[in-house]
C-alpha cells in the first residue's frame, strides 16, 4: 500500500474526493477499532471517526511527509479521544451492548458452537471489555495499539510522542495489568 | 540474561519486535528460570486471547456522512484547524490565513457604511423633528389667539396626499380605456 497511498494522498492533497474515500476506506476500520477499544461506544466511536476524517481532508495540506499519514491520522484521533474524555465527564468505560459486537460475530463465525460455548463467549467478552476498561488510559492506547491492532513500536511513538523505552515500559504494564484482570481465563502447564 | 531484561524482553518477542539472537538468548533464559517461563506463557495466554477478537465493523453509512460534510464544506475555504489542539472543529482565527485581507477590508467597509447610514437617518430623525416641534408651537400660538381650536389642524394643513394612487392626482396613462 506504501507508494500507492502516496499517490493516494498526493491527489486527495489536490482536492480529489475519490482518492480520500479509498483512503478512508483503508484506514476507517482500524480507526474505528481504535477508538472503539479506547471509550467501548460505538456511537462515540462513529462520532470520533467522522470527526477524524474532515479534519484530515481539511488538514491534508499540512501533512509534510505522506509517508507518515497512518500515524498522523491515528494521532488525530487519538486527540479526539482525549478531547472526549476530558470534555465528557459523564462518559465512562462501560459496555454498550447487553452483547458486545465481539459475541455477536464470534457466535457469527460459528453458529455450531453449543450453548455452553456462547455462555464463556459472553462471558468472556465482558471480562475483555472490563478489563480494558480497567487499564489507565495511557496504558489503554498502548495495549489496544501493540496487542489488539499489531501497529509497530515505532509506529506507536509517533502516535502517542513518546520515545521507545517509554512505550516498552507501558506495553508491559499494560500486558500485566491485562493478566491479572483475566487470570480467571488463565491456564497452568505444570511441568 | 537475566531475569529483569528477559521481563524487558518477553513483550517485545510476543510483539516479534526483537532481533533473532536477542529471540535466541530469550529462550535460552526460559529453559532454566521457570517465573520467566510461567510469566511468559501468562502473557502468551493473554495475547491468545487478544487475537481471537474480530475487529468491530463501523456503520457502513459513514462514508455517507462525510462525504456530505465535505460535499456542503467544497464551496467555501476549509477550516484551518490544527489537528493536534483541543480547537479542533469549526474553531479558526476570524482572520486567519489568506483570507485575512479580504476580510478585515469587508469588516472596515461595513463598519463605514453602517456608521454613515445610521448618522443620517438620526439627521433625517432631527429635522423632522424640529418641523413638526415648530408647526405645533404654531398651531398653539393660533389657538391661545383663537384662531383654531384643533391643536393639529396646522399639522393636517401641511399633509400632502402622497398617494399616488388617488383617481383625482392621476393621469390616465391607459391607452387601453374606452373614452
Amino acid at each position: 500500500m506504501g507508494q500507492e497511498l502516496e499517490t493516494l494522498i498526493r491527489r486527495a492533497k489536490s482536492g480529489d474526493g475519490a482518492a480520500f474515500q479509498t483512503i478512508y476506506e483503508f484506514f476507517a476500520k482500524k480507526i474505528y477499532n481504535f477508538v472503539y477499544r479506547m471509550l467501548s461506544s460505538r456511537e462515540e466511536a462513529e462520532d470520533i471517526v467522522q470527526d477524524t476524517f474532515l479534519i484530515a481532508y481539511r488538514e491534508l495540506k499540512t501533512l509534510r511527509k505522506d509517508g507518515q499519514f497512518e500515524a498522523w491520522i491515528y494521532r488525530i484521533a487519538r486527540n479526539q479521544v482525549y478531547q472526549k474524555l476530558r470534555h465528557g465527564k459523564f462518559l465512562r468505560y462501560t459496555l454498550d451492548d447487553e452483547q458486545g459486537p465481539d459475541v455477536k460475530e464470534l457466535k457469527g463465525k460459528n453458529p455450531d458452537r453449543n450453548p455452553e460455548e456462547h455462555l464463556l463467549n459472553d462471558e468472556l467478552s465482558r471480562a475483555i471489555q472490563s478489563a480494558l476498561g480497567h487499564l489507565p488510559e495511557k496504558l489503554r492506547e498502548v495495549f489496544v495499539l501493540a496487542v489488539i491492532q499489531r501497529i509497530a513500536y515505532k509506529d506507536i511513538c509517533e502516535i502517542v510522542g513518546k520515545s521507545l523505552s517509554a512505550v516498552k515500559t507501558d506495553i508491559y504494564r499494560a500486558r500485566l495489568m491485562m493478566r491479572d484482570e483475566l487470570k480467571d481465563y488463565l491456564h497452568h502447564d505444570e511441568h | 540474561m537475566n531475569c529483569r531484561e528477559c521481563e524487558h524482553n518477553i513483550p517485545a518477542m510476543l510483539d516479534h519486535e526483537i532481533s533473532a539472537a536477542e529471540a535466541a538468548r530469550l529462550r535460552e533464559h526460559l529453559r532454566t528460570c521457570r517465573p520467566c517461563a510461567r510469566l511468559c506463557q501468562e502473557l502468551q495466554q493473554v495475547e491468545d486471547i487478544f487475537s481471537q477478537i474480530p475487529d468491530a465493523e463501523p456503520n457502513p453509512t459513514l462514508w455517507t456522512n462525510i462525504a456530505a460534510h465535505l460535499s456542503s464544506e467544497s464551496g467555501r475555504r476549509p477550516m484551518p484547524s490544527p489537528p493536534w489542539s483541543v480547537w479542533s472543529i469549526g474553531r479558526a482565527p476570524l482572520f486567519a490565513g489568506a483570507a485575512r485581507p479580504w476580510l478585515a477590508a469587508l469588516a472596515v467597509t461595513t463598519v463605514m457604511v453602517g456608521s454613515a447610514a445610521i448618522g443620517w437617518h438620526q439627521h433625517r430623525g432631527h429635522q423632522t423633528q424640529r418641523q413638526l416641534l415648530a408647526q405645533i408651537d404654531r398651531a398653539q400660538q393660533e389657538m391661545v389667539r383663537g384662531v383654531d381650536s384643533n391643536p393639529f389642524a396646522a399639522l393636517a394643513d401641511h399633509k400632502t396626499d402622497e398617494n399616488p394612487f388617488r383617481e383625482d392626482s392621476q393621469e390616465d396613462n391607459n391607452p387601453f380605456r374606452q373614452p
